[in-house]
């Protein structure tokens, strides 16, 4: 999977936590920085401001993953007392790399309607510091 | 009240991007009112009073220059609101 530096395109990931599976839209960009490293922006459509990045397209979904599970667990508990976490994946996190279908400028209008249709299974990618959410989820 | 600190650590992330570290992210949130809480490789920064200004900085790793460049942003949407 390459992406054209300067633009960016959105893609999929599905985070498990709590025993809920959520599908998310990604905007993923490749940047270039000063020192001239490259590197995978992602954000996630629906959070604002969640946010991770990586040396690769699966690194920063991996990433982003984990960003987006703490932007969930914190609001969470923010606005619940609920406080056991499931056994089972759904203490876990995984993230499916999505079969990307777009690409598009970051000027283009309304990049969630862009998200793309069913993710493959064998794009499921469990999380290197996270045990058994693939063998849990299947 | 932002103090003076953080308001010269702003300025000097308007002038560049590069170079910052998760520590001057912390003092630069906190000193603007954010909340901080951690979790797996990330630190979430939210405003109480704005819950929708948030960001994630990673703490993996040496911490590429968008980290700035968001923050910056960031405070200025605070701004604007008048927090």
């Amino acid at each position: 999977m390459k992406s054209k530096e300067g633009k960016s395109k959105v893609v999929g990931v599905i985070v498990g936590t709590k025993g809920r599976v959520q599908h998310f839209g990604v905007e993923l960009s490749l940047e270039t920085d000063d020192d001239g490293s490259s590197y995978y922006l992602a954000r996630s459509i629906e959070i604002p401001g969640c946010m991770s990045d990586g040396s690769s397209i699966e690194e920063a979904l991996m990433n982003l993953g984990d960003a987006i599970q703490l932007c969930l667990t914190t609001s969470e508990s923010a606005t619940s007392k609920r406080a056991p976490i499931d056994k089972g994946y759904g203490s876990d996190l995984f993230v499916k790399g999505a079969s990307l279908q777009l690409f598009q400028t970051k000027s283009s209008s309304s990049p969630a309607s862009a998200v793309s249709g069913p993710i493959a299974e064998s794009n499921l990618y469990p999380l290197p510091t996270r045990r058994g959410a693939l063998a849990n989820a299947k | 009240m932002v103090g003076s600190a953080a308001k010269k650590l702003l300025d000097q992330m308007r002038a560049t991007s590069a170079g910052w570290s998760e520590q001057d992210f912390s003092r630069l949130f906190l000193g603007y009112g954010f909340d901080k809480k951690g979790g797996g490789g990330h630190t979430k920064y939210s405003h109480p009073r704005y819950p929708a200004l948030l960001i994630t900085v990673p703490r993996h790793r040496k911490l590429k220059n968008w980290v700035a460049r968001e923050a910056v942003k960031l405070i200025e949407k605070l701004e604007a609101l008048g927090g």
